[in-house]
């Protein structure tokens, strides 16, 4: 995200330090991150988070002291631009949504392979969705108004055109290259316009973007569902 | 002439005319002067022959005086001084003389006559006294009789009046009309409805062989039998010509005529009147009546005893039954006492006067409502309304009993109405000390909760030690695999070992996750009841197909864990029972948050069932899980309430407080 910055870092919250070790262990593998700190629970991520400002934190759902996702949303109240990932043993709809709207940008499961860990982070970074599109279409129908407010427009105003277009398709749960296609644009444009349009939403990944959207009633759930046909 | 004609048919007739002519004859006899025989015998004797002569005259007088009464004599003494009168005109030395004794003739005649008469008339006066003496004598005897015969049935009658045991009743009918009928033998015998059979009831005069013979017979067979079977009073002249089953008998005891008359009450024969002679004898009408009369009353006297015995027997039923009630009241171990519809206590029992701590006199001068407390009078002011309404016959309350000393028990009460002469004229209660039960209910209630508590806590602690031990260790354990796995240096087949070795890891740390999960899921603790809920109702959906829905009314927050545990339990326990009975397709389930407390609705479309009317009744209907539901929330003070009818869904509604 930090264009001066050469390693993504990453804070590592679990309060299993074999755990903790294993995950620092994939992600020291790989040349662009950097694992800056570990946090055995909450208060120490949040601490840590103060402290060190990581690009990334890598949170467990349940620690000691404060939870992962109650330490998620403190920490996007003071940093939106810190981007949380969970990750869990759980696979509950309820934890993920909790967490979606704590301000996750990913819920990962302890279950992954340590590749796809890292491919996950890798998607976030680029403001890809890392939920497979039947769970983003059910988050996005969990969180959609049940009653027709008005549009909070504000937030939206600021976005451009191209840029709702984006999110609108992301909705969809479609990757940057699918959005790509068809938009006939290229990849990195389209990065360019999710990073943009995180910029003025104050958040930090698609997932924290599309729930603002649908809380805020300016993106709508005819959008979500008019491509779970296909699926 | 008819007078004259029957006259002559007599032959005193002739003989008075020929003594007429007779002595008419001697009269002028002395006209032939030829001096009879008779004046010769007159001259000896000393009279004058005139005067015999006319003093034969009074033979044919008396003899017409006899023949023809009164008439006849003064005719014929006219007559004969008609004959006298010539000789004594026409001849006479002594014409005054002649006429003198003429006259006295003539007088003496007519006396005669008259005399005769009378005699007659008296002897015919005599005669009738003497018939009319003897109708007279006749008639005192029948009177005599028929009071006898009266008496007897008086006798009977008032011994029947007077008592109901039949054997006396037998006896003196049997001795009564020995008396009064002067026959030799009597038997009585009775109709056993049952058997159909004639038995000897009582007898006189017969021998013990002859009554043990003739102490059974069937209705319709032998002489008895037969005027059972007919009911009509039955005469043999001789029973030896008879055939039936007692000749023999009979011959050997000399029984020769029988008279048999019916028992009869209310036109039924229930027996026979049996009288026999040991000789040949005919019985006067007013026999057979009296036999009749007596039979009458026996019969009825047998039908009086019979329902005397009846009775006495209901009676005696009554009495033990009355008896075993009394026992019953008595010696209770639960205490009762029975009050009228005012209030006022009348019956109390030994367990009542132990429990209240009032005497029986104190208890029957007091008014029912206080035995209990201010509260409680209501209570059974309710039921007592009920009762009278007829909605139960019998319905039970748990009150306070106020005792004598102030201090009040606890008590379980079961009231009934008591009807008398099919009004409703007392209320009747039982009631137990519950004091100590609820006690001991309380402590098992405290029991059950640190159980109920204790086995929560063993759950979470068993779910966290599966989380932070087992899980992690095996997340771990596959993080390494894997690793190990994607590095360059490892061999292909080796790279299939590690491979095959980290699905095992991974199926055995998603197994431990999913019992994890079911001992206490991690979101109830983490998250709150929320969402765990709502976690619970989207995997009821995904998996059973029943719409499943959480709604939240008022402003959500986290609640004690307890209380969050507790619901949650409920819920899932609701849930489980929709998805196994209740042939659902929607479930709902609203929390409510208020001030203090959550109210917790289910509600769903499913069959319903017919819950009992007092909760703590669920395990007895066998809804064991629903039994567990309201006793977890009575052990957080909380209220339970389910609604449900068979075709109509089911509601339930738990209120907590916290």
């Amino acid at each position: 995200m930090g264009e001066d910055s050469k390693k993504t870092r990453i804070l590592v919250a679990d309060d299993h330090a074999i755990v903790r070790e294993g995950y620092c262990k994939v992600l020291e593998q790989e040349p662009d991150f950097e694992v800056v700190a570990e946090a055995a629970d909450g208060e120490e991520a949040l601490k840590l988070t103060a402290e060190l400002k990581p690009d990334i934190v890598l949170l467990d759902i349940l620690m000691p002291k404060l939870n992962g996702i109650e330490a998620a949303r403190r920490i996007k109240e003071k940093y939106p631009n810190i981007t949380v990932i969970i990750l869990s043993a759980y696979d509950d709809d309820q934890f993920i949504y909790s967490s979606l709207e704590a301000g996750a940008a990913a819920y990962l499961l302890k279950s992954s392979r340590g590749r796809e860990v890292v491919a996950s982070i890798r998607a976030v970074c680029e403001g890809e969705s890392v939920l497979h599109p039947s769970i983003t279409r059910k988050v996005m129908s969990h969180f959609a108004p049940t009653s027709s407010k008005p549009a909070q427009q504000e937030s939206a105003a600021r976005l451009s055109e191209r840029e709702k277009e984006v999110l609108t398709l992301a909705t969809r749960g479609l990757s940057n290259k699918d959005i790509a296609n068809e938009l006939s644009i290229s990849v990195r444009t389209v990065q360019a316009h999710f990073t943009s349009a995180f910029n003025k939403l104050q958040v930090s990944s698609r997932s924290e973007a599309l729930l603002r959207g649908l809380k805020e009633g300016w993106l709508s759930l005819a959008d979500v569902n008019s491509k779970s046909k296909d699926d | 002439m008819s007078f004259l004609a029957k006259a002559v048919r007599r032959p005193g007739t002739w003989l008075l005319i020929l003594l007429l002519v007779g002595i008419t004859f001697l009269h002028y006899a002395y006209l032939l002067k030829h001096p009879t025989f008779l004046a010769d015998l007159t001259a000896n004797l000393g009279l004058t022959r005139y005067t015999v002569e006319r003093v034969l005259y009074l033979l044919p007088i008396i003899l017409a005086s006899l023949l023809f009464g009164w008439r006849g004599g003064v005719t014929v003494t006219v007559i004969a001084v008609c004959c006298m009168l010539p000789r004594g005109i026409l001849n006479a030395p002594h014409r005054v003389d002649d006429l003198v004794e003429t006259s006295i003739i003539f007088i003496i005649g007519i006396l005669v006559s008259y005399s005769l008469e009378s005699l007659k008339k008296e002897r015919e006066r005599r005669a009738q006294l003497e018939t009319a003496q003897r109708e007279l004598q006749v008639q005192l005897h029948v009177i005599e009789e028929n009071e006898k015969r009266l008496a007897a049935l008086n006798r009977t009658a008032s011994i029947i009046s007077q008592t109901l045991e039949l054997d006396r009743v037998f006896d003196s009918a049997v001795d009564c009309v020995r008396d009064v009928t002067g026959v030799d033998a009597v038997r009585i015998y009775v109709i056993d409805s049952a058997t159909r059979e004639l038995t000897l009831a009582a007898y006189r005069g017969i021998s013990e062989e002859f009554a043990a013979g003739a102490s059974r017979m069937k209705v319709g067979e032998g002489l008895n039998g037969k005027v059972a079977e007919t009911g009509e009073p039955l005469f043999v002249k001789d029973v030896s010509e008879e055939d039936r089953p007692l000749r023999l008998l009979a011959d050997k005891e000399g029984i020769r005529s029988e008279l048999i008359v019916p028992l009869l009450s209310k036109g039924k024969v229930v027996g026979t009147l049996c009288v026999a002679m040991h000789t040949e004898r005919t019985f006067l009408s007013e026999d057979v009546d009296l036999l009749t009369a007596v039979g009458n009353q026996i019969g009825v006297a047998v039908e009086n005893a019979r329902l005397y015995q009846q009775e006495r027997k209901v009676a005696e039923q009554l009495r033990v039954s009355e008896q075993r009630y009394r026992e019953l009241f008595e010696n209770a171990h639960d205490a009762i006492w029975l009050h009228d519809l005012e209030g006022n206590i009348v019956a109390a029992n030994r367990a009542c006067v132990r429990l209240t701590g009032y005497s029986l006199e104190e208890l029957c001068s007091l008014k029912a409502t206080r035995l209990l407390s201010e509260d409680s009078q209501n209570i059974a002011r309710d039921m007592q309304a009920g009762l009278l309404k007829g909605d139960d016959v019998g319905c039970f309350g748990e009150v306070k009993l106020v005792k004598k000393d102030g201090t009040e028990a606890l008590v379980q009460i079961a009231s009934s109405l008591v009807y008398s002469a099919d009004k409703p004229a007392f209320f009747q209660h039982l009631a137990w000390d519950i004091t100590e039960a609820r006690n001991m209910q309380e402590n098992l209630r405290f029991l059950l909760h640190q159980i109920t508590r204790v086995q929560e806590e063993e759950r979470k602690r068993i779910a966290r030690e599966l989380h932070d031990e087992t899980i992690q260790t095996l997340v771990a354990l596959c993080l390494r695999i894997d690793d190990l796995a994607s590095s360059a240096k490892v061999p292909p087949e080796v790279r299939l070992r590690l491979e095959e070795l980290y699905q095992q890891a991974n199926t055995i740390m998603m197994e431990a996750r999913r019992l994890s999960q079911d001992l206490r899921p991690a979101a109830l603790d983490s998250l709150g009841l929320v969402p765990a809920l709502e976690g619970l109702a989207s995997q009821i959906t995904r998996y059973s197909g029943i719409v499943t829905e959480v709604n939240v009314v008022g402003e959500k927050r986290r609640l004690p864990d307890e209380v969050e545990l507790v619901l949650f339990r409920i819920v899932q326990e609701v849930l489980r029972n929709v998805w196994k009975h209740a042939e659902a397709t929607t479930a709902n389930i609203t929390l409510e948050f208020v001030d203090g407390s959550i109210v917790a609705t289910f509600k769903d479309n499913g069959k319903g069932f017919e819950p009992p009317k007092v909760l703590s009744n669920l395990p007895r209907y066998g809804k064991l899980g629903l039994a567990g539901i309201q006793e977890r929330v009575q052990l957080l003070g909380g209220t339970l309430a389910i609604n449900s009818e068979p075709g109509k869904g089911t509601i339930i509604t738990a209120k907590l407080p916290f």
